[in-house]
């Protein structure tokens, strides 16, 4: 069970022993607040030498994951050091989980031409 | 500086290119693979001689793309049954890159790492008008040489004071 269907399941009214079951059961999102958004999963698909959208707003917490469509290998590497993906080979992906805010210019290390900018919220 | 198999190569290209009829696929796929293949000759050359990290590590970058290219080239000209044939477009290249490798081999140091980043801007520039006059205007691989053309002209600025 995803956090959403979760969230609907409480939103439906079963029972909190229930709830707390399924929770055990599924890994559950007890944490998380019932009124806050689920987290998220963002793509961002590397093609053409480029990131594609160049520009990603996400929340704290969000997936963010890097396709790449390319035939040869890329990087997806944050220039204050936050992350580094190394060699995301061709057809592979890689995912990254911000958990604080901030903006974030990265890069690929092999492609100096490719930019893209992460602002997490 | 030398700047022997540049104009060479261009002109044999463009020349080629404009005396053929529209080249088909066979004859195009035959064309991808040698361009391709000339830049790893390249590349494999100027990784091993060369001491400056930029350029070591942009040849590196040319023969680990473009052996990608040629891979994802092959695999589709398998999948669509086509078999390369060669032609006078191809030969050139493969004539013009083996210029290339023997008037690099006859360079040392920064002459060498000038003649290989100055050939690599030429080669980039003249394929993209390849693609873009007489083979396949908005090829797929079109961004790749864009990027690698941007990046050779980086290295070839920062070399260009050096002796």
């Amino acid at each position: 069970m995803t956090p959403a269907s979760m969230t609907q399941v409480r939103r439906y009214g079963l029972p909190s022993a229930v709830t707390a079951a399924l929770a055990l059961l599924f890994g559950g999102t007890e944490s998380t607040p019932a009124s806050g958004p689920s987290p998220a999963t963002h793509t961002v698909i590397i093609e053409g030498v480029q990131f594609s959208p160049p520009a990603l707003t996400v929340r704290a917490g969000d997936a963010v994951i890097w396709i790449n469509r390319d035939p040869f290998p890329h990087t997806a590497t944050s220039n204050q050091g936050r992350f580094d993906s190394h060699a995301i080979e061709p057809g592979r992906s890689w995912t990254f989980t911000p958990k604080k805010a901030g903006a974030i210019s990265y890069g690929c290390t092999y492609h100096p031409t490719m930019k893209g900018t992460l602002r997490v919220e | 500086m030398k700047r022997i198999g540049i104009p060479v190569l261009a002109s044999l290209l463009l020349t080629a290119s404009a005396a053929a009829a529209q080249p088909n696929d066979a004859q195009i796929a035959a064309i991808v693979v040698t361009a391709n293949q000339v830049d790893i000759d390249a590349g494999k050359l100027a990784a091993s001689v060369s001491h400056n990290v930029d350029v070591k590590s942009f040849a590196e970058r040319m023969v680990t793309d473009h052996t990608g290219v040629n891979k994802s080239a092959v695999d589709l000209v398998t999948k669509l049954k086509v078999t390369p044939e060669d032609n006078p477009t191809a030969q050139s290249l493969k004539a013009g890159g083996d210029q290339n490798l023997r008037n690099l081999k006859g360079l040392k140091r920064v002459a060498f790492d000038k003649a290989y980043v100055t050939h690599e801007v030429a080669y980039h520039q003249q394929v993209l008008d390849a693609m873009d006059q007489v083979l396949i205007p908005n090829a797929q691989n079109r961004p790749a040489f864009v990027a690698h053309l941007e990046h050779a002209k980086k290295i070839e600025a920062s070399l260009a004071g050096k002796r």
